[in-house]
């Protein structure tokens, strides 16, 4: 039985199949604009907020209305109006103030279904062993990382309330009898650097996410990938881009541009209209995702990046001037105070 | 006259100051980076020397008390003319002044030394953090920053720090819903004094905000905006759409929202009305009052932060608390015995 309701069910089937056949490089099933504009129209009629933004029929995926991501941390965006309808709920750790937007999922299968054949691709030949410095679903089930983590093979997580153990990282390292994958946000990681980790054994790949919005510590991403060549000397160094809100991810290697999965579409957009900006030019990074049939299909980001003709991305951090201008408060402020 | 060590003190020295403003004033604001327009510039220049009127300056100066032989001000990137009057004042008393501002930033420094050195005014312009010294060290800017300062400081300086703040409105009736839009248009919204949110329980107060706003905008059109800015307008507009409404032109907007959702953060020329009585804002404020600067109102009603006439909030007026401390005192050491 599906976890869909009538509206959505048959819209599943239809993003299944749109996924397996870009996974296994196919073309595919159907226009990508399309499917997009039947699943806006889906969420539309179940989706209070997507219907109060719609003006009009869209003609096609960049005609649909997008949410800010900021407004998941104000109203229960997506098509599943409450937890208890949820069979999981992803919700963003708050580090950027404003407390914290919920993704609700009916299922997991479409982002699975993506998120783990899309790694696959990018990384291909991954250790199964994997060492996550980062919190165990168990005691953070509302963590999409780690849900996805958990499906990339035998998971030691190293995350604990308290922090990072970083004696239990070290003995792993040392007892492996294999390469591992070890996965981890880049607070994290430098924070693991730090203390002078053992070197990873042969063949391991290091994946790097995130950055350090709302730390006090921070370090350049180019810093960062040296070190962690040099301390701990994997075989491949690879990054990752995903959000919470989001049911698909970008991964590239360090200092090269993002790679989207075909289901995935990636449009740099003027910040003050939300109008396309042309292939190569900058702007506010906007994600269409098929597999966000659950929660809305189209997001506005505050970040700031380049989408290259081939759909590559390069992103360029926060928007420009996401510093505060004037001595007025930011949420930031507030949320740090309490 | 000339105290032992060469300084002038004295009136010749608040002779040069009163020189130094009426020069301020009839040769206009100098060009220094402030996103503002050049209209919305010129207002906020002269708000900010109609404060330093003679009898101002003459009732500050006279509680002199034992000033400081040197005060240095660090100011942050976002503050804008809160060093005129700080200068003005130590000038007045004697003291030496220096003023320490971001290197890539330096705001009004370099005019404020150009002037410091026509009209024989004691001022030092740094951009090294070491020379944050003294007995007096007076700062503005981020409360991290603020906190970062006084854990580095020594016992012997006194530390007097303003993180930032925000204001609101309370205006009851549509002369003071009109004198609001111009406290919202002043400093394109950005200014710790600038109203976040319009509390009103009048029937009519969008349409007259809406009106008052776009009577500002084209007195004192909006200035430019950043990426960030321009997100973040449709951002907050794409919230008032879906639990409010929204009326706009070019350059401003007053969207009407439930005060349940009242934020204490700004964005540039959004008048954000929450419908409310005096008891409804005194909820909505109840969370924030820590960083809750003024409220500008045109009633008798009892409220919270320092309250000023509606329309004087971006014109505070140089006798004042501000943020709950008696600055002048600090300035002239009024409050200091010899």
């Amino acid at each position: 039985m599906s976890a869909w309701p009538p509206a959505l069910a048959p819209l599943a089937v239809r993003v299944r199949a749109y996924v397996e056949a870009a996974l296994a490089d196919r073309p595919e099933p159907e226009p990508f604009d399309s499917l997009a504009v039947a699943i806006h129209r889906a969420q539309r009629a179940l989706d209070p907020v997507l219907a109060a933004l719609a003006e009009g029929e869209p003609s096609d995926a960049l005609g649909i209305p997008a949410v800010p991501v900021a407004l998941f941390k104000d109203l229960p965006v997506g098509t599943v109006s409450s937890d208890e309808d949820a069979a999981v709920v992803f919700r963003t750790s708050g580090t950027t103030g404003g407390g914290r937007g919920s993704h609700r999922l009916r299922s997991t299968e479409l982002y699975d279904l993506g998120a783990q054949g899309f790694h696959r691709r990018c990384v291909p030949d991954a250790p199964r062993e994997v060492v996550a410095l980062l919190h165990d679903p168990a005691i953070a089930p509302d963590s999409s990382l780690s849900h996805m983590v958990a499906g990339f093979g035998r998971v030691r997580w190293a995350l604990r309330p308290a922090g990072l153990d970083h004696e239990a990282l070290d003995a792993w390292v040392r007892e492996a009898t294999g390469p591992l994958y070890v996965a981890a946000t880049a607070f994290a990681l430098a924070d693991w650097l730090q203390h002078g980790p053992p070197v990873l054994p042969a063949g391991s790949v290091v994946m790097v996410t995130g950055g350090f919005k709302g730390r006090t510590v921070a370090l350049s991403d180019e810093a960062m990938y040296a070190l962690a060549q040099e301390r701990l000397q994997p075989e491949r160094l690879v990054t990752e881009y995903g959000m919470t809100e989001l049911s698909s991810q970008l991964w590239g290697r360090p200092g090269q541009p993002y790679r989207a999965p075909r289901w995935l579409r990636v449009v740099a957009v003027d910040p003050a209209t939300g109008r396309p900006r042309a292939a190569g030019e900058r702007g506010q990074l906007r994600f269409i995702d098929l597999c966000n049939l659950d929660g809305t299909l189209v997001i506005d980001t505050m970040d700031e990046g380049v989408v290259g003709a081939d759909g590559e991305v390069t992103l360029l951090g926060r928007l420009e001037g996401s510093e505060v201008r004037g001595c007025s408060l930011t949420m930031e402020d507030v949320w740090a105070s309490r | 006259m000339l105290a032992d060590d060469g300084r002038r003190v004295g009136e010749p020295l608040r002779a040069a100051v009163r020189a130094w403003r009426d020069a301020a004033v009839a040769e206009g604001p100098p060009r220094v980076a402030h996103g503002l327009s050049p209209q919305g510039w010129a207002a906020v220049w002269q708000a900010a020397f109609d404060a330093l009127s003679d009898e101002a300056l003459d009732a500050a100066w006279q509680r002199a008390g034992s000033p400081y032989e040197e005060a240095t001000m660090v100011v942050a990137r976002t503050v804008l003319t809160a060093p005129l009057e700080w200068c003005a004042l130590w000038w007045g008393v004697g003291t030496q002044v220096r003023l320490k501002v971001p290197r890539e930033a330096g705001g009004l420094g370099p005019w404020l030394e150009e002037q410091a050195t026509r009209f024989g005014l004691p001022l030092q312009v740094v951009t090294d953090p070491e020379a944050v010294q003294g007995p007096l060290v007076v700062a503005m800017g981020r409360d991290a920053t603020i906190d970062a300062l006084a854990e580095a400081l020594p016992a012997s300086t006194r530390f007097v720090g303003f993180g930032h703040r925000f204001s609101v409105s309370w205006a009851r009736t549509e002369a003071g819903l009109r004198a609001t839009a111009a406290d919202v248009a002043m400093h394109d919204t950005r200014g710790c004094l600038s109203p976040v949110a319009v509390f009103s329980d009048h029937p009519q107060a969008a349409a007259i905000l809406a009106e008052a706003m776009a009577e500002a905008q084209a007195r004192w059109p909006r200035g430019e905006l950043v990426d960030h800015e321009l997100a973040l307008l449709r951002q907050r507009r794409a919230l008032a759409r879906v639990v409010g409404s929204v009326a706009e032109g070019e350059g401003w907007a007053v969207h009407t929202v439930p005060v349940g959702r009242f934020q204490p953060v700004s964005a540039p020329r959004l008048a954000v009305l929450h419908p409310a009585t005096h008891a409804e804002l005194g909820v909505a404020l109840a969370p924030y009052l820590e960083h809750l600067s003024s409220v500008g109102t045109d009633s008798d009603d009892p409220l919270p932060g320092r309250v000023v006439p509606c329309g004087q909030l971006q014109r505070p007026v140089l006798a004042r608390q501000h943020d709950g401390i008696d600055w002048v005192a600090v300035a002239v050491g009024a409050d200091r015995s010899g």
